[in-house]
């Protein structure tokens, strides 16, 4: 895991749109903790319901609280089951859920749920993990590759503009 | 001069023994076996792709790399199935797999200390025939040339084959497994060019 790491921030410190293999949900974690680490803007998360083995370290929430201490940074997160987590119980949840202007919650409508396959997480336009296949955690990743992560930003904005915002205080 | 109405063999005794020495080298040097050099390449590399899914194992081209990866020195009854072809896996497998190479030399080796050990009884004047033949015909005359040719050939065969193994085989592997595990990852970052949102239902 040491030696992935070490690989994750390399290619994050080169930015240079090498693509990178990610196989299990501990490279999710790592991925995500490097995409806060190295954000200079704003990062989407596109997610089932922000598996917490990826979103609900201690070290992601750290990165996470860092990337949001310069105010002009955001968080957007779209949910595609938002009542399959539990704000008590979800660390990332807890600790941004509804505190925290800069971290935003939607949740996708119904009928787009069963047309996309897909998962991902998207920084600056121009870094990403994607999971192809959102049932299965292989996914690829990669920092400075301006083309997919545009598209991706894009597609994240077109579904953001359907969701729905999500208040986790009414929903506890 | 080559006195060549006697045996001209005490003269190539030099290259005779050089030869012997090449190819006990190839033989016994572990250095000179390729099957660890990719096997070695190919763990690294899978290692990118470490816990790849299932769904993934079941592709071709992982199913190719990961039998690169378990070819063992010892000798290999994996068949040709799975292994990916191209001019190099081809000789891999008609020269490599099987040690074709190992028992070419050592037959070679032989052939050539039964030629050291001649040499030594034409130097000291024993010129007798083996199984009817008449070694003092065979090595004397016009010959030469014909030895000369075979002494040369039987000692340059393992150097062939090193530079076969090494710059061909090796590296045709190696760049084949890290074209495959790099072509792998630019399919995956087509997808991520090619997603898109699906279109809302008013």
């Amino acid at each position: 895991m040491r030696d992935y790491r070490a690989k994750v921030q390399e290619a994050a410190r080169l930015r240079d749109g090498e693509p990178l293999y990610n196989g299990s949900l501990d490279h999710a974690a790592v991925l995500a903790e490097e995409m806060f680490n190295n954000a200079e803007t704003d990062v989407n998360i596109l997610s089932g319901n922000l598996n917490a083995r990826v979103y609900g370290t201690s070290n992601i929430i750290e990165k996470a609280r860092q990337f949001l201490s310069d105010t002009d940074h955001k968080i957007r997160i779209i949910l595609e089951n938002p009542d399959k987590v539990d704000p008590v119980d979800h660390p990332f949840i807890r600790e941004f859920g509804n505190k925290n202007d800069d971290v935003e919650f939607r949740s996708l409508p119904d009928d787009m749920k069963d047309e996309i396959n897909y998962h991902f997480i998207v920084m600056d336009s121009d870094s990403y993990r994607f999971e192809k296949d959102k049932g299965d955690p292989s996914a690829i990743a990669a920092f400075g590759d301006i083309t997919g992560g545009k598209n991706l930003t894009s597609v994240f904005d077109t579904l953001w503009n359907e969701s729905k915002e999500i208040d986790f205080l009414k929903s506890n | 001069m080559i006195d060549y109405s006697i045996s001209f063999l005490p003269f190539l005794e030099p290259m005779i023994g050089l030869a012997v020495a090449l190819n006990l080298a190839y033989i016994a040097l572990p250095r000179f076996r390729y099957r660890e050099q990719i096997q070695e390449h190919v763990k690294e590399k899978l290692e990118e792709v470490k816990n790849a899914s299932e769904k993934l194992k079941n592709s071709p081209w992982y199913k190719n790399i990961s039998r690169m990866a378990s070819i063992k020195d010892g000798l290999s009854k994996e068949d040709k199935k799975d292994f990916p072809s191209g001019w190099w896996s081809f000789w891999y497998v008609f020269l490599f797999e099987k040690h074709v190479d190992r028992w070419v030399v050592i037959i070679f080796t032989c052939v050539l200390i039964s030629l050291l050990a001649l040499s030594s009884a034409h130097s000291a004047g024993f010129y007798g025939s083996i199984l009817s033949l008449d070694t003092l015909s065979v090595f004397s005359g016009s010959n030469f040339h014909i030895w000369f040719a075979v002494v040369i050939i039987l000692g340059i065969t393992p150097v062939l084959a090193v530079m076969l193994g090494s710059f061909a085989v090796v590296a045709g592997a190696c760049k084949y497994t890290s074209t495959e595990i790099q072509k792998m990852k630019y399919d995956f970052k087509d997808d991520v060019q090619n997603a898109s949102a699906p279109e809302a239902k008013k």
